[in-house]
């Protein structure tokens, strides 16, 4: 199969494909799905460590129990429900200890899963992030870009702009702070919304 | 900025301390709005992290998949019972918070030990998944700084410490193997791309694995050791600076990591390494014990010789009555063989009934055509038949008893009268000679 047809194919498709015998045709869906799910995840949960891990957890046990899924309905939301099952897990194992630990702050965002099960904020809030970062000036825009997207240490992407660290930092803060107002102004003007 | 502000933003950033963890929660504590800010702040955080997620988490995402699902050695690299060398698994990357980091390194500088499961995939979806099949009271994961009461059925993850009192077990499903912390133990697990890894920094852990397939292998790593395996039950102990690997079944290859010594440790036998590199191998049992020293019951009894081992020995003078029952540890079930130093002067005095755990007694004949008036060391053995030139005699073999972890013990009933044990070697080393063995 071409990798444009493999682009085209619907996901039944491809799970025929797997049935059949072709594994690899399973990257397909990962390479397909992977990005919707990391921004679920990453939403609720603080480290990118642990999001890799959940990521890979899903994909395993989405894989193992093929044989149970019916292929005529979508992959994302089987797969997005079997991450966050992995999510809640933790989450009530969290509960009774966490509140003692210094993990409580990353306790407290994983806590919001209860107010919203499905997960259905972070792929609004995700949507309403990209129309905000197209408003974004350049400069700032590359800001976020060189420290999230290349993962440079923040003490040389200040050099490079020549800031002192600490003045970069307070861009970074001011920067997510000014994201979260716009995404907040967008879903309340019903510019939100999930992606199917 | 304001102190709140900043512990926020090196929060965002995984720049904040552990004092800095402390102090941020303290200025949260009973202020929800700061609470939120936290929250909202680390999600936007994540959004953008996932918005710009870099190529290279895809690429790793579905290279490690692709090691999960199909294995990554071949068939040809690995044959059932056959030892195969794999590479040391690659170290996790730097957590983006630095913590593993300093997790890692603080396990470094004590005995690290990795088991490290490949799967072959055989067109089923069976894959290693780390769990806890039991978890005793005590028993706790530690993830991120934040520690996790553990508890049965919970799935182990990358990075998590396990605290585990004697007794807690780990299971690999879609692999039969067990895990079983002998001792109180802290141990890392880790996920490799080559699967599951366990950095065992204390305590003892049992490795029961299934005679593996072919394209499958079970291996370990410490500092000082890299161990590779087929299919073996074996014991793996780490204290101070050194290293002790028993074996049960199977064979381990043991290999220091600059390369330069190896040693295969077969079924029953023990290798000990420690830190400046030195090799000592020896049986996991082997236990010599005087015959007067054991537990008898009447009309066994002990007699004076000079020539026996501390001067005594025991015999029965009533056929068919009297027991002697020798008792020994097995660290792991093993496979266990007896010598017995004996006198048998006639063929009318030479065999006891001996059997494991007072069950499978048959008649040990101790010196079947060698009747002579001195101390022999001879295997307890089993007759297997009679000899064809000469039917009056039987042939004998060399008995095996199976015996699992714990205590177990060898008994001999008294048969003909007079028959003399002065002493007992019970060894799990299917080729151990007693020193003054006589030829056979």
């Amino acid at each position: 199969m071409t990798e444009r047809a493999e682009q085209t194919a619907s996901d039944a498709e491809v799970l025929e494909r797997i049935r059949s015998g072709d594994r690899d045709a399973y990257m397909i869906l990962v390479q397909r799905y992977h990005s919707r799910l990391r921004s679920v995840l990453s939403f609720y949960c603080a480290s990118s460590t642990a999001v890799e891990e959940y990521i890979q957890d899903a994909f395993v046990q989405a894989y193992v129990k093929l044989d149970r899924f019916d292929r005529q309905r979508p992959f994302l939301p089987w797969l997005k429900a079997i991450a966050l099952n992995n999510l809640k897990d933790e989450l009530r194992r969290c509960k009774a200890v966490s509140s003692a630990q210094e993990g409580y702050l990353r306790y407290l965002q994983l806590a919001r899963l209860d107010q919203d099960p499905d997960a259905l904020q972070a792929e609004a809030r995700l949507n309403a992030l990209d129309a905000c970062l197209e408003r974004l000036p350049r400069n700032q825009y590359e800001i976020l870009h060189e420290c999230y997207s290349r993962s440079r240490p923040l003490n040389e992407m200040a050099q490079q702009m020549q800031l002192k660290t600490s003045a970069l930092k307070v861009r970074l803060l001011r920067l997510r702070r000014a994201l979260r107002d716009c995404i907040a102004l967008r879903l309340a003007a019903g510019e939100g919304g999930t992606r199917g | 900025m304001d102190r709140f502000d900043a512990y926020l933003s090196d929060y965002l950033d995984d720049e904040l301390s552990s004092e800095g963890t402390r102090e941020l929660r303290r200025l949260t504590g009973g202020a929800p709005d700061r609470q939120n800010e936290v929250v909202e702040l680390a999600q936007v955080d994540g959004l953008l992290r996932a918005r710009f997620a870099p190529d290279r988490l895809e690429q790793d995402l579905v290279r490690r998949l692709r090691l999960c699902l199909e294995g990554q050695a071949s068939a040809a690299d690995t044959q059932a019972g056959v030892m195969t060398r794999i590479r040391r698994p690659a170290r996790q990357p730097r957590a983006r918070r630095g913590l593993r980091l300093q997790r890692m390194a603080a396990a470094a500088a004590v005995v690290v030990i990795c088991i490290i499961l490949l799967t072959w995939f055989r067109g089923d979806t069976r894959l290693i998944v780390a769990r806890f099949e039991n978890a005793p009271a005590g028993t706790s994961r530690e993830y991120d700084h934040t520690v996790y009461e553990a508890a049965a059925g919970m799935i182990l993850r990358s990075g998590d410490r396990v605290k585990a009192p004697a007794g807690t077990v780990l299971v690999l499903e879609g692999e039969p193997s067990r895990c079983t912390f002998q001792t109180a133990s802290s141990a890392v697990m880790r996920i490799t791309n080559q699967g599951v890894c366990i950095d065992l920094e204390n305590g003892g852990l049992e490795v029961e694995a299934a005679v593996q397939p072919a394209g499958r292998c079970l291996a370990v790593l410490t500092p000082e050791v890299e161990v590779t395996v087929v299919g073996t039950h074996f014991l793996v102990r780490a204290s101070g600076r050194e290293s002790k690997v028993d074996v049960g079944e199977g064979v381990v290859r043991v290999a220091d990591l600059q390369g330069s010594r190896s040693a295969d440790v077969k079924a029953g036998m023990s290798l000990a390494v420690t830190r400046e590199g030195d090799f000592r191998q020896q049986p996991l049992i082997l236990e010599f014990m005087e015959a007067e020293a054991a537990d008898l019951q009447a009309p066994m009894q002990v007699l004076a010789d000079a020539e026996a081992s501390g001067g005594r020995y025991i015999a029965s003078l009533t056929g068919e009555a009297g027991r002697a029952a020798f008792r020994f540890e097995a660290p792991l079930a093993a496979s266990v063989y007896v010598w017995a130093r004996i006198k048998a002067p006639l063929s009318e005095a030479d065999s006891f009934y001996a059997g494991l755990d007072s069950r499978d007694e048959m008649i040990f004949d101790l010196a079947e055509g060698r009747w002579n008036d001195t101390w022999q060391w001879t295997p307890l053995g089993v007759r297997t038949g009679k000899q064809k030139q000469d039917p009056f005699y039987y042939i004998t073999a060399k008995r095996m008893f199976a015996v699992g972890r714990g205590t177990h013990t060898i008994d001999f009933r008294g048969r003909e009268a007079g028959s003399r044990l002065d002493a007992v070697i019970i060894t799990s080393n299917p080729d151990f000679l007693p020193a003054d063995t006589v030829e056979q």
